[in-house]
């Protein structure tokens, strides 16, 4: 298992190993039940602070994508990685919803939505 | 007690280097006839306190003797103990003389009980001054103290030594005949116990409100 | 619980005055004490360690209250001091022999292990050793006596990039059980503040905050923008400020505010721990004192 983090990236430290986890969990590269290195070695491993890896691991827990048990650390849940994406899809269907009323809202036509979408893939790409 | 009984190790550690630059010196005091157990016991054992007092305020090396789990009293304690150590040591150290010349057949310096009394009375007299000023004075002090008390202690010893060798003090007395020196030597002697005990005090309430 | 708590501190001195100082060492954490010079964190230190009896207030150290010497206590720490402490004159073979005894726990092994690992040359003499070896040795006899709570006065200054980065691994080391607890100071932001868990900010004999890092970093933020946006309104807002030809740079303690005033107006950036300690010191005007 790799976790890289970036200190130049302006994201959080704690987010960015919430998503590199994810993206194991997601990938199927850490399956349900594989433990997880304990906080304390992690924050070790990536000379971070303690409190940061346990915010991460809080957050991870929170998604549903893993467990924790006292004494013993935490593990990928034992869920379906495709049931949770199936949810992540949902979530963004949700936002999607909200991005689209934002736009009647704003007078903006379908097309109109869908290029902006489109210019934001492309800016972000260009990055 | 452990605790002081470590500490008076420290310092007995600390100086015992400085000694043997002294040893020379004494033995030249000795077999020369020009001292007398007055300089070679008291002088060395009052230096070796001063000095280890020294090497203390050095380097902050208070905050050393500070940060180990031993009370500030015990502290206190152990540097009055210490002259009792150091003066041990010096009396140790003028025995092997003695023994040595006795079989070298060399004319020193004799020494008997009451040389030793006074040795002790003025290490003690010496110490009760000087621990205080220590206590009270710190780092910034130091230097004065120090070399006013080598100096003292040097011509002191140094002093009384030749009035003792001279007069015979300690059969007959300073002010009487024969037989007041029995009083006049008990007189001192409690006189500078009871200075020993105000000392005490002063340096434990000195040192216990010290910021280091 | 805490390692050590300290509750409203005071202490004066002729040219420099403590006043209200509250904040605690969390045990299982790594706390970095940290401000500019002659703020107080060496004083705050030595009271941790009853060198120093604070006016007013009162230290707590494992939960209970220092009313008299506990010189217990002391046993369960392990003190590095940001001066040399130990006798110039020794080898540090015979300085090692004169403490060990005092340490009821003293662990021969590990301070032997410590020694090597350090590369510490035991028949030198403590006057011949480079500040950064000092400072190691100072660090193996803190760590070899069971201490559960580390406190380093100023740890990083005299020691080489690589060593600072090692001594990361190390103190993550002390902490993984959980149990032991450490306090490191310093005056520049070093690469402990990588691992430190809270920050205790004090300036000028007054504490500033006493949070997570993570919470410091996420309340603070750097607004840049033209000085045109600097009215008397705007101005009290900040906790620093520096203004040049070309513009401003502020640091703010509300995000959610800052982004509410400035929105798009400004250029809003996060700060390093380096930039709030940098802003908060120099104030709104003036130079900064170091």
């Amino acid at each position: 298992m790799n976790i890289l983090i970036s200190n130049s990236s302006g994201e959080p430290i704690y987010a960015q190993i919430v998503a590199q986890i994810r993206q194991l969990i997601f990938s199927g590269e850490l399956e349900p039940g594989a433990s997880l290195p304990s906080i304390r070695q992690l924050a070790k491993d990536l000379q971070i602070s303690v409190i940061t890896t346990k915010r991460a691991y809080e957050e991870l827990e929170r998604e549903g994508l893993t467990e924790s048990m006292v004494g013993r650390g935490s593990f990928v849940a034992g869920v379906n990685p495709e049931f949770l994406r199936e949810r992540r899809l949902k979530a963004l269907e949700q936002m999607l919803n909200e991005a689209m009323i934002e736009a009647k809202a704003l007078g903006l036509s379908q097309q109109e939505l869908t290029e902006y979408l489109t210019t934001l893939y492309e800016e972000e790409n260009r990055e | 007690m452990y605790s002081v009984a470590h500490l008076i190790r420290k310092d007995i550690l600390l100086v015992y280097r400085y000694v043997l630059i002294v040893i020379p010196f004494l033995l030249y005091m000795a077999w020369s006839e020009t001292g007398t157990l007055l300089v070679y016991v008291a002088f060395p054992a009052v230096v070796m306190l001063v000095t280890s007092c020294t090497l203390d305020m050095q380097n902050n090396s208070q905050r050393f003797t500070a940060s180990l789990p031993v009370s500030r009293s015990q502290i206190v304690w152990s540097k009055y103990f210490s002259i009792l150590a150091f003066t041990l040591i010096g009396l140790a150290f003028a025995g092997v003389l003695q023994l040595l010349s006795m079989m070298l057949n060399v004319e020193t310096v004799a020494f008997g009980l009451p040389e030793v009394g006074m040795v002790l009375m003025l290490n003690l007299l010496v110490t009760s001054i000087f621990l205080p000023l220590y206590f009270w004075l710190g780092p910034k002090g130091m230097q004065i103290v120090r070399t006013v008390f080598i100096m003292l202690i040097a011509i002191g010893s140094a002093v009384v030594g030749t009035i003792l060798k001279d007069y015979d003090v300690m059969r007959h007395g300073i002010f009487g005949g024969a037989g007041s020196a029995g009083i006049e030597l008990a007189i001192v002697a409690i006189a500078i116990l009871i200075l020993l005990c105000l000392s005490i005090l002063l340096s434990l309430k000195l040192h216990a409100r010290q910021d280091i | 619980m805490n390692a050590a708590t300290l509750e409203g501190i005071w202490k004066s001195y002729d040219s420099f005055k403590m006043e209200d100082v509250n904040f605690s060492i969390r045990k299982g954490y790594i706390t970095g004490l940290i401000g500019p010079n002659g703020a107080g964190k060496s004083t705050l230190i030595r009271m941790i360690m009853q060198m120093v009896k604070p006016d007013q207030g009162h230290v707590e150290l494992f939960g209970s209250k220092l009313e008299h010497e506990a010189t217990g206590m002391r046993e369960r720490i392990g003190y590095v001091s940001d001066e040399n402490v130990f006798y110039d004159h020794l080898t540090l073979k015979r300085m090692t022999n004169i403490l060990a005894p005092f340490y009821r726990n003293w662990e021969a092994d590990t301070f032997r292990d410590y020694l090597e690992r350090f590369e510490l040359p035991e028949n030198k003499k403590i006057k011949d050793l480079s500040k950064g070896m000092k400072m190691k040795f100072s660090l193996a006899v803190a760590l070899s006596h069971s201490a559960e709570l580390l406190i380093m006065d100023e740890p990083t200054a005299g020691l080489d990039p690589v060593f600072r980065r090692e001594l990361l691994d190390l103190l993550a080391d002390q902490l993984q059980d959980e149990q032991r607890s450490i306090l490191f100071s310093s005056h520049i932001t070093s690469d402990l503040d990588r691992i430190a868990d809270y920050i205790v900010f004090v300036n000028q004999g007054k504490l500033i905050f006493d949070e997570t890092k993570d919470e410091v970093l996420e309340r603070h933020v750097l607004v840049k923008g033209g000085k045109e946006l600097l009215d008397p309104d705007i101005r009290p807002l900040f906790a620093g400020l520096r203004e040049s030809g070309v513009g401003f740079e502020g640091l703010m303690t509300d995000r959610t505010r800052a982004e509410r005033i400035f929105g798009s107006l400004a250029l809003i950036e996060q700060p390093t721990l380096e930039e709030i300690v940098y802003f908060t010191v120099k104030g709104k005007g003036g130079f900064v004192r170091v």
